[in-house]
């Protein structure tokens, strides 16, 4: 049976269930207000959203994976151009665009002008420090894990805190390769 | 009105990390010390939802109308489909019934060794106590949500859940004409029961609720359940109000 052929984002994104993205935003907003209010340092409520994107990236891989029907990507260009299309159309309903890349092709920039998570949400002067969109390095992070990168991913730029765009800086540390849990040879 | 969307899987995968993250990392020992912050979150939510969803319209003529709209418009917003059924004792307690949760329906909860021997659907007390304890503090979203926007109508009350078989669920919400003239929120925890849930009309008979096939979603049979499980705030001692004059049948 021949493979499926890969779906664009928009395809994709027009093919599942979707809701209001304002129920979205107001819940992670509510979501981030709480965390402040019961976890008090900005660090530990950036932390939290990293570990809470990672719990979420690690699973979401899967309906990523099984909805897009992209085929392995070759390298790390292309697999940071599958997230900035297809990932982040199908979830988000938005695109990125992929840009600086480095010398080694291992590391590069997403660039996020439109973002839903951040509609009619500003930063109050207490908040110094706190990386609203926190949520989103962990998911990439834990997405990738699952399909065998591990990668370093952090904020270059963030609309609240005054910049023009969301840039999310993605670094390739290391590709582990799968390993097998049984021998392949006999 | 389509504004913008987003995957259903993100207000989801976001729900149950949050739930998640209170119940098992922050107060794991003390789950009492979770809910009411999930109940908290979805509280914030409700008030800035039916604010936006009410924008346009005049406000409300009185407190059936804003349950009305709850079970019907904002349900509609957050769930695609109107609550299924709407009951009222006319004393301030309404049953919201709905049929088919959608946040419920993808929660799978690891299956227990005892659950399979039961072909009747009865479970064991400990597992349908963890299967509830679980889907109870994910059900404490939804009630904030509905007790924000309730307050937001101008309608102070409280509104909790109940798991009766999963993915089966109630929520339960109390209601309550005068609000005390001072400055802190004080309510009563009366019982708005909203039993949900996808029934296995094969196995298992329903409980002492009369469904009547009228054709509208919304009857006025109430079973008498509210009585017992009025409970007072702690703030105050309960004292009787009753709806005015209202008529016994809730149409649409």
């Amino acid at each position: 049976m021949a493979p499926l052929a890969p779906r664009s984002g928009d395809a994709v994104f027009a093919n599942v269930e979707r809701v209001n993205a304002e129920l979205f935003t107001l819940t992670y907003g509510a979501i981030v207000r709480q965390l402040l209010t019961d976890l008090e340092e900005v660090d530990e409520v950036n932390k939290q959203l990293d570990l809470m994107g990672y719990n979420i990236g690690i699973r979401l891989v899967d309906e990523f994976l099984a909805k897009s029907n992209v085929s392995r990507c070759v390298n790390f260009k292309e697999t940071a151009e599958v997230i900035a299309k297809v990932g982040f159309k199908m979830f988000l309903g938005v695109t990125a665009s992929v840009t600086n890349w480095d010398v080694d092709g291992t590391s590069c920039s997403l660039i996020l002008e439109d973002n839903p998570l951040v509609d009619f949400v500003e930063l109050p002067d207490t908040c110094q420090g706190l990386y609203y969109c926190n949520i989103l390095s962990g998911v990439i992070r834990g997405a990738l894990e699952m399909v065998s990168m591990k990668t370093e991913v952090t904020w270059l730029r963030d609309m609240l805190r005054g910049d023009d765009a969301y840039e999310l800086r993605l670094k390739l540390l290391k590709q582990v390769p799968e390993e097998y849990p049984y021998k392949d040879d006999e | 009105m389509v504004g913008r969307e987003v995957a259903e899987s993100c207000i989801d995968s976001v729900i149950t990390e949050m739930v998640s993250a209170y119940c098992n990392r922050f107060y794991s020992a003390k789950p009492e010390l979770a809910s009411p912050r999930i109940e908290a979150i979805g509280f914030q939510v409700g008030l800035q939802l039916s604010e936006r969803y009410t924008m346009e319209r005049p406000r409300f003529t009185d407190h059936l109308e804003a349950i009305k709209f709850i079970c019907k418009d904002f349900w509609s917003e957050l769930f695609k489909k109107q609550i299924d059924n709407l009951k009222t004792n006319h004393r301030g307690t309404f049953v919201l019934q709905d049929n088919h949760f959608r946040w419920l329906t993808r929660m799978s909860i690891e299956p227990s060794k005892n659950s399979s021997d039961h072909p009747s659907g009865n479970t064991t007390t400990t597992t349908k106590t963890k299967e509830s304890q679980a889907a109870e503090m994910h059900l404490c979203f939804p009630c904030g949500i509905i007790r924000g926007a309730l307050t937001n109508l101008g309608i102070p009350c409280a509104v909790s859940a109940e798991v009766s078989n999963l993915p089966a669920y109630s929520l339960k919400s109390g209601e309550h004409e005068q609000r005390p003239p001072c400055g802190v929120q004080e309510f009563w925890a009366g019982t708005i029961e909203v039993e949900a849930g996808v029934w296995d009309l094969g196995e298992r008979a329903m409980k002492d609720k009369t469904k009547k096939d009228t054709g509208s979603p919304f009857s006025s049979s109430y079973n008498g359940r509210a009585n017992s499980t009025f409970q007072k705030s702690k703030f105050r001692e309960p004292y009787p109000f009753s709806y005015e004059n209202k008529p016994s049948e809730i149409t649409n």
